[in-house]
This record gives structure tokens, sequence and C-alpha cells, in this order.
């Protein structure tokens, strides 16, 4: 009995090792990049106030050497979801040392709080499309005016439409602008979904600007003006990877509207003797 | 909640309790007899492990029926209790030599200690071997018990085998490409290994090239791997244990041995220091691959290591002490086109004592040690990060009789110094400096229910000051349905856990660099579940089969945190496993040919919670298949002699296993402070959903073919010639997300080795 399972366990074990040895070479290739997950980059923001506008677009499965990276495998069209004007973007390649970009210009008429689509396809037919969506225009005050630096001062912004306000405030000393950000712990303010109010003392603006040991005051300022300069972004304009937003299939996108914007309000700096 | 008074008065408490039972003997009331055997061979002076001693009835004159019997452990000993007084016949046999018979008289309340010395006799071979088979296998589900010929059966491009090359034709057994001394057993990460030399805890013996190990052939004596299972007297680990016994020098003769290859050349010496009592053994490794690569292959290999191992072993009438030294280094580059170097070294120096005298009840055994793992990360020119661990223990193991069962148990006191200086790469593992003592204890017993059925439980003991105690109980049984052990149906569970971490940036296959970091006072202990359920058939004289179905559970691993964009911090988050599969293995062992084949089919899969995996899925749990998931893997060793040539062949397919894809390399323009047309933006990678994809499949075909020449009578050489990935194929190891890059596994590689031996 023994000697039967040991004659047919040496035969089934020799053929099942041939059989195996003779498998034929199996696939060795490997796709190092996602090319159904991710498609492109999409960078570039939509400024109501230009007449033209550049996106940058970037093939996400394109290595930055790659020998053919002064073409892409792209169709930008963009819209507007508002009028339903569209328009298929041309191509401006600018070259950083060794690196091709691809950067798509648009003369589409960008408007105040309006939705925009961009769509690029592959000629495979894959597509990754974004949306923005404009600013609306704020109303943008300061109040109270001409009074001494030693007087609170109220930034307003009305009518935001959920976008945000970079903002920035700056004195001119020395034929220089001095820029600080209100984002910083000596202002206080109020922030709603419509508006933004930001309030500072302009001579405790000066000590954050120059520091408290620089003894500047405001009499010492060569214009009686305070500076401020904005950026409105349209609502949902931020980094996606901050909070893990990547499209997929699709791709990545830092897309959105904005405009830029500034004026300046006067002050009393005439100098208080005690 | 323990108190930290409490515990070590607790600690002590047990320590002493262990102490009075073991070392103190007690008074028998039966009158019965022990007999304890030493076995040696007359070859070498040394142990003779797995030696069968039977012992018959005086009367019995054919030796038809023995009425008990005994099988000899690593140091050559068996001991048989509760032997009624009288005379006896015993006979000793063993592979290769003479069987030995005696006829032996027991005194009432007699432990006799017995020497032996087995003649050598080659014609005796194949008479026994089936016998010697026989007595030794029980209860070996999740056990791979590997000897020195089976280690030289696989084609090594170093002078003879090495125990990584075999291990990595294990089924259940995964190593991360062939460079890295990376081994996952079935589903576990290589800190959860235990790997043990004569006793001694060493963290990481095996070399940068995945082919070689602290371990070689000819300084091995035996080596029990457990894939899981494994009793309460191994504690401190949650999923294999790999057991190494060194060889003892040999007691008789002097013999000294050179040998070079293309990857190393090494250097053995060895011989009796006293004849009989004291014997020496010295192996030194070093690595010459650096510099014959490019010769051989073409291609660099930019990788070092040496180790040195060396045994003294003292040989009494009634104790055998051994001191074990070992010194491993590694340095290399598993990405040649990479400027990040690794290293790490291990230094393990300890001594282990077996005491067997009449005065002890039972044998004693003393082991007392100490273990230092070191590994760096950083360039070429200098290192940015470290990781260390230093260890002293001491250990005993103690044995005693409960209802004619026999119980081991014994205690371990273990002080860890854990150091790391990280560089700030591990976001949230700080540079630590952490110093923690340990007391373990366990009790095993092995209960023989009938002649079918055995009984191996076990329970273990961790306590650390900082933590509550852990208790771990185990199991093991087997069930010889047709009361002969050629059918064996076994098992094995329990509950494990580990009170250290080891942290590896798994998203960078480049680098093996690990954070080795005890458990937080708050964190939760890594900790398994293991069920194995095995069964082993076999066939006639030659043929033997094995089957194991396994599932392993383990809980808070810790893993990477996978973020869209790669970061070059490192941080991680607990994870639980779940790994289950089964292994099949067929061996045919003739006296010239042999031929194994196993496949293990696996499933290893992780989850976390996405919030704290960092996962950019929108899932509440992630689920992934962590990257040493190989689902199959099958494997073919063939060894054949004729006119004194040995020829070894060993073919392995390994299904292809995760890895992370690109989602797309970018440049990332900060708009809008950033401008399209005036900035190029920032070059960074995106990461797609991690391990969601497979490499290729591996297959790699080793041939081998040797021969020994006697040049004189003291001179012998030994001359080896092979191939590894004789049909070059292009098994990719990874792909390097940091260089886009693919990096392969080594390519055909010719060797001859030449080995010189003067005895």
């Amino acid at each position: 009995m023994s000697k039967y399972f040991e004659f047919y366990g040496i035969t089934i074990l020799v053929l099942v090792s041939l059989v195996i040895w003779t498998l034929p070479g199996c696939d060795n290739t490997m796709n190092a990049f996602d090319e159904e997950a991710g498609l492109y980059s999409i960078y570039g923001y939509l400024d109501v106030h230009e007449d033209v506008n550049y996106l940058r677009v970037r093939d996400l499965n394109t290595s930055p050497g790659a020998e053919d990276a002064d073409e892409i495998d792209a169709e930008v069209e963009m819209v507007n979801l508002k009028t339903g004007a569209s328009e298929v973007l041309q191509d401006s390649v600018v070259q950083f040392e060794e690196i091709y970009t691809h950067n798509f210009r648009t003369t589409l008429d960008i408007d105040y709080d309006t939705p925009y689509e961009v769509t690029v396809t592959r000629s495979d037919g894959a597509q990754f499309a974004v949306q923005a969506l404009t600013p609306s225009r704020a109303d943008s005050y300061a109040t109270p005016m001409n009074e001494d630096c030693e007087t609170p001062i109220e930034l307003r912004f009305e009518r935001m439409n959920g976008g945000m306000i970079d903002l920035e405030v700056g004195v001119v000393l020395n034929n220089q602008t001095f820029w600080a950000n209100p984002r910083d712990e000596d202002f206080f303010g109020d922030r709603g979904e419509d508006l933004l109010s930001v309030t500072f003392i302009p001579q405790l603006l000066l000590n954050f600007i120059f520091g408290d040991e620089s003894g500047i005051e405001c009499y010492q300022l060569e214009s009686e003006f305070i500076q401020v300069r904005y950026t409105h972004l349209g609502p949902g304009f931020f980094d996606p990877t901050e909070t893990g937003g990547i499209d997929v299939p699709g791709g990545f996108d830092r897309f959105g509207g904005l405009y830029r914007n500034s004026y300046s309000f006067p002050i009393d700096t005439t100098r208080i003797l005690l | 909640m323990f108190t930290v008074k409490f515990r070590i008065i607790f600690c002590s408490l047990i320590v002493g309790l262990f102490l009075k039972a073991g070392v103190v003997p007690e008074i028998y009331s039966q009158q019965s007899s022990v007999l304890r055997v030493v076995v040696i061979s007359d070859d070498d002076g040394n142990p003779i492990i797995g030696a069968n001693v039977l012992l018959y009835e005086e009367d019995d004159l054919d030796r038809e029926e023995f009425i008990r019997a005994g099988v000899t452990d690593g140091d050559g000993l068996t001991e048989i209790r509760g032997i009624e007084p009288g005379t006896y016949h015993l006979r000793i046999s063993s592979i290769g030599h003479r069987t030995y018979d005696e006829t032996i008289t027991l005194e009432p309340d007699e432990i006799k200690v017995h020497r032996v010395v087995l003649e050598v006799d080659v014609e005796e071979f194949e008479e026994v071997v089936v016998e010697e088979r026989r007595q030794i296998t029980t209860g070996e589900v999740g056990i791979h018990r590997i000897t020195d010929v089976e280690i030289g059966r696989i084609p090594t491009p170093g002078p003879g085998g090495d125990l990584a090359t075999y291990l990595q034709t294990l089924p259940g057994v995964v190593a991360s490409g062939d460079r890295g001394g990376e081994l996952y057993i079935r589903g576990g990460n290589p800190y959860q290994n235990r790997v043990l030399v004569d006793n001694l805890p060493i963290l990481k013996p095996f070399h940068v090239s995945n082919l070689f190990s602290a371990f070689s052939q000819e300084m091995i004596q035996s080596v029990d791997m457990y894939a899981g299972g494994f009793g309460a007297n191994y504690l401190d680990a949650t999923s294999s244990v790999i057991d190494v016994r060194l060889r003892p020098g040999n007691m008789r003769r002097h013999s000294s041995s050179l040998a070079v290859s293309p990857y190393m050349a090494a250097l053995k010496l060895e011989g009796p220091l006293e004849r009989n009592r004291q014997s020496v053994l010295i192996s030194g490794r070093k690595s010459t691959i650096e510099r014959m690569a490019p010769t051989f292959t073409g291609e660099e290999q930019p990788i070092e290591f040496y180790d040195i191992v060396s045994r003294y072993t003292y040989q009494a009438d009634n104790f055998n002490c051994s001191f074990t030294g070992v010194r491993t280094y590694d340095r290399g580059q598993i990405n040649p086109l990479r400027d990040v170097s690794l290293s790490w070294s291990n230094t393990v120096l300890g001594a282990r004592c077996l005491g067997f005298d009449e005065w002890f009840n039972h044998p004693v055994e003393f082991t007392a040690g100490f273990t230092g793992f070191t590994n760096r990360e950083g360039t070429t020119e200098q290192t940015e990060r470290l990781s260390q661990i230093r260890q002293f223990y001491y250990d005993v193991e103690l044995r005693q009789t409960i209802f004619n069962q026999p119980l081991q148990y014994g205690f371990t006191i273990d002080f860890h110094f854990y150091n790391a200086e990280l560089a700030e790469r591990f976001a949230d593992v700080e540079t630590f400096d952490k110093t923690l003592a340990t007391f373990r204890s366990y009790g095993a017993l092995e209960w023989h229910v009938n002649d079918k059925l055995t009984i191996h439980p076990s329970i273990g003991m961790q306590v650390l000051l900082e933590q509550n105690p852990t208790f771990e109980p185990r199991i093991r049984a087997a069930y010889r349905p047709f009361g002969s052990d050629r059918q064996e149906l076994s098992l094995a569970a329990g509950y494990y856990t580990q009170q250290f971490s080891g942290i590896t940036d798994e998203r960078d296959a480049g680098t093996v660099f690990t954070v080795w970091k005890p458990v937080d006072m708050d964190d939760p202990l890594p900790r398994s579940l293991h069920g194995i359920l095995g069964y082993r058939h076999q066939f006639g004289r030659s043929i033997t089969a094995h089957i194991e179905g396994f599932v392993k559970q383990h809980k808070n691993i810790p893993v990477s945190k996978w973020t869209p964009e790669a970061r070059l911090e490192i941080e991680t988050a607990l994870a639980h496993g779940y790994a289950h599969g089964a292994d099949a293995r067929i061996e045919l062992d003739l006296s010239s040919f042999y031929l194994a084949m196993g496949y293990g089919w696996s499933v290893v899969e992780y989850e976390a919670a996405a919030d704290d995996l960092g996962a950019w899925l929108d899932r509440p749990i992630f689920q992934y298949s962590p990257p040493h998931d190989q689902r199959h893997k099958f494997n073919t060793i063939l060894s054949y002699q004729f006119a004194g040539f040995q020829a070894s062949l060993r073919w392995e397919y390994g299904s292809g296993t995760p890895y992370t894809q690109v989602f797309g390399f970018d440049m990332a323009v900060r708009v809008p402070n950033e401008h399209p047309l005036r900035d190029p933006g920032r070059a960074r990678t995106l990461f797609s959903e991690p391990y969601s994809e497979r490499l290729p499949v591996y297959h790699r075909l080793d041939v081998s073919i040797e021969r020994d020449f006697q040049i004189t009578s003291i001179w012998n050489l030994n001359l080896e010639a092979g191939v590894i990935n004789m049909y070059d194929r292009n098994n990719i190891f990874y792909f390097d997300l940091n260089t886009l890059q693919r990096v392969d596994q080594t390519s055909l590689f010719p060797y001859v080795s030449i080995q010189t031996e003067l005895r």
C-alpha cells in the first residue's frame, strides 16, 4: 500500500513540477500612474477686473522630465453658466528652466457673482471639470474718517455673498508703504456670511507695524491717508489638500474667481501735546 | 488598577515561589524513579538531537513493545519519570549511529543520570530514519523544524546555505524584495517576530541582502520556526517566533575553513579546548558583493554586511553551559539611485546553562544576557535618524510534575533601554530615551489524555510597572486518529501581546528604518489572536504532506498615514489587521533525491478609521491590503545527489503585492498669490488610494551544483557553482515614488564558491 502511494506520489510531484516550470512568462509591466483617476490639475483664477485670464493646466500622468512635456493632450473649454457663453481656450507654453507649463488663455467676460465651468478633455474622452463662482461686488467703507489716531476705525465689507476678503491696511513712511494684515491679533472685528467688519486704532496699527519700541506716532506719517487694499475671493476658493478635496476621478484644482480693489481714507495726524 | 508597589511585591512573590518549587528537591511518596539520559555522538562529542530512548521490560527479549520512551532535546537530554523501581533494558537509536543496548537497574526514589555515547555507523542511517521521525513529530501545527541539511538544499551564492534563503521558501513567509532584511510571516510585521539564538533575543539578524542572515548553514544545529500559535514559553511577540540553536563546536577535533564567493568571504574555526569537555566555534563572514557585483552582473550593489557568530560550550556530567556571542552589521542603499543610506547592527552576548544533576528534582535552565540593536537612516554622508534598544535579561526555566503530567514553567526579568533620535521626520514620535523593566512568567502543561490525544495548555503573564499585567492563555493539541503519528490532526490557538511597536515609513519601500518604541502608558498594547488547524499525513516511508489553515487577528498596529500629498513627515495611526489563509506542503525524501513543493494562500487586510489614517477617500472606515499581502506563493525545491555531486534547484512564484499608485505629478501654484504666467509652481507628488494596485507577479529560478573533493586525509575542498535568477527575470522590487522610477530585484547572478577545510 505504501509503495503504491510512493510511486504515484513521485510521479505526480515530478509532473506538477514540470508543468509549473514551463509556465509561460507573465506580464511584468506596471503602471505607476493612476491614469483613470488622476487626469489634470488646474491652477488659476478669473479676475473680474481683467480682460484676459490664464489657467495653468497640467497632465498629472506626465513626469516632470518627460520628453513630450511641451505638448499636452488637453482641450480646455470655459462656459459662463449664467449666460451660456463659452470659449475654447488657447494654450500658451511658458518654460521655466527645464519645465514646460501650459497656460490656457481666456478672453471671456468675467462678471460678478457668476458661475463658470472649465472642462478639460483628454483625447480619449476622459474629462475633468471644475467650477468657480466669482465674488459679488461688495460695498466697502471706513468709518469714522478724519478722527485722531486714538479713535477706533471700522472697515466694513457688506453684501459679500459668502466670499472671503483678504485685507491689508497700510501707512506711508519714508516714501514707502508698510502693510499689516488684519488677521493679526491687534485687530478685532466681526465676520459673517455677508459681512466683514474689522476695527483697529491707528496708533496701535503703527505699533504693530513698526514695533512698540520704535516710538513712531501718527504725526510722523508722510500721508494723512490710511491705505486699504483687498482681494475679494469667490465662495469656495481654497486649497483642497487642506480639507481632502481631490476629485476622484478627475484631478486637483485651485481655481476660483476674484477681484482686487483698494482705497484710502483720511485721518487726523495732528500731533497731540498733553 | 495595580499600584507600582503592589506589582513589585507581586513579582517578587512569584519569583520566590518559582525558585522554591524548582530548585529545592521534592519528596516523592510513590518511590518511583527517574531516568535522565544524555546522548552524545562519538563523531564529534556533541549531544544528539532526536535520539530515541526506549525502555523495555527486562524479559522482553525481542524488544517488541517498549514500556516508556523519550526523545532527546537540543541538549541531547531526555527524562523519563515515574518508572517503577526495577531492572530494564535501555535501547537508544539515532540516525547514522549504531544502536545502543544496555541493562539498567533503578532503585526506589532514585534519580539516575545516564550518559551514553553512540558510535557512528553510516549503514544504520536508512534503518532508523522512519522510527526517528515518528517519535519526534507530534503537535507540529504552525511549526517548521529546520535542520542544516534542509538549509543546504537551497541554492545560495555564498559558501553553504543560509537560514534567510531557506525561510523564504516556506509558504506564508513574505520577503520585502531581495534587499532590506524584512520578513513578514503569515500577515505579521517584522517587528512582531521574535528571533532567538540559543535562547537570547536578537532583533534583526537578517542581512541587507535578503539572501543572508547571521545564521549560516554550518553554524546551525536546529531552527524551530513558529508561524503562529506558539506556546506561552514565548512571550512578547504577536506574530511568530524563530528559535535558532547554534551548533556546539567539535569536542574531538580541530578544524578550520576558508571560503570565498562573489558575495562574501568566510572563515570558520572550531575545536576542543579540552577534549569532550570544552569546545569553541567561531564563524565570521564579510560581504564582497559591493566590489564584485559590477563584474558579475554589470549593476551596482551598494550594500555591505558582516557577521561574527561564536559559541563556547562546556559539557559536564551533570550540566551543560554555552556562551554565545553574535555581532552583525549591515549598511546599504535599497535604491541605488537615492541618497538614502541605511545601517543596522546587532550585538548579542549571553550564557545558557542546563543543570540535570541528581540533586535537582527536575532539570533547570538559566539564561542571562545582553542584546543590543541600532538602526540608522541618513544620507551616505551622515546619520539623520537613529533608534536603539539595549536589553538585559535573566531567564529561568523549570519543570515539575502535576498529576503525572509534565509541567514546564519559567520567569524572565527584562530591562529595556530605548533611545531614538528622529530629526523631526516622525511627526508624532519625538526623540525619546526610556527605560522599562518587565517581568514575564509562564506555565505550560503537557497533558497526554490518551494514546491518541495530547494537549498542551499554557498561560503567560507580562507585567510592566506602567501597564496592567497581561494574561495570555494558549493551547496546542494533537490528535492521532489511528494511534500512529503517521496521521496527525493538530490545532493551536492563543492570545498574544507585545510591549513595544516598530514604526516604519510604509509609504516608502526604499527605507526599512524602524523606530522601536515602547507602548506608552495610556496607549493600548499591540495584541493578537491566533488560530491554526493542521493535518499531516505520511505516505509510505518517504512522502509527507502537510496542510494548515490559519487566522490571525492583530490589534493596534502602528501604520503610516497616507495624505494625498506626499509629505516628508511620518504620522502614524493605529490599525487593526486580519490575516487568514492556508498552506500546503508535500515532501518526497529519498536517500539521494529530495523534492518539496509548497503552496501558500493568504489574505491580509488592515482597517483603520479614515480620520485617523488621513486617507482622503470619503469613508468612515478605510480598509486596505498592506504591502506584504501576497495572496499566492508557490515554491519548489529539488535536490539530487549523484556521483558525489549535489545538484539543487529552487523555483519560486509569488503573486504581486499591493502598492500605491501616483495620482499625479503636479506643479502646485499658490494662486491667487502666485500667477500661472509668472511662477513655475512647486513640484509635488499626489498619492492615489493607498495600496489599490498590485505589482506584477514574481518568479525566479535558482540552481546550483556542488561537490566535495577530498584532497588529503585532512584537507577537503568544496566547489559550488550556481546561478541566481537563472532566466534573468526582471522582478520588480518596488516603484520609488520619490524618484518615480521602477526598482528591480537582482538580475541574473552567476557565482562560484570555493571552500577549503582543514581538519
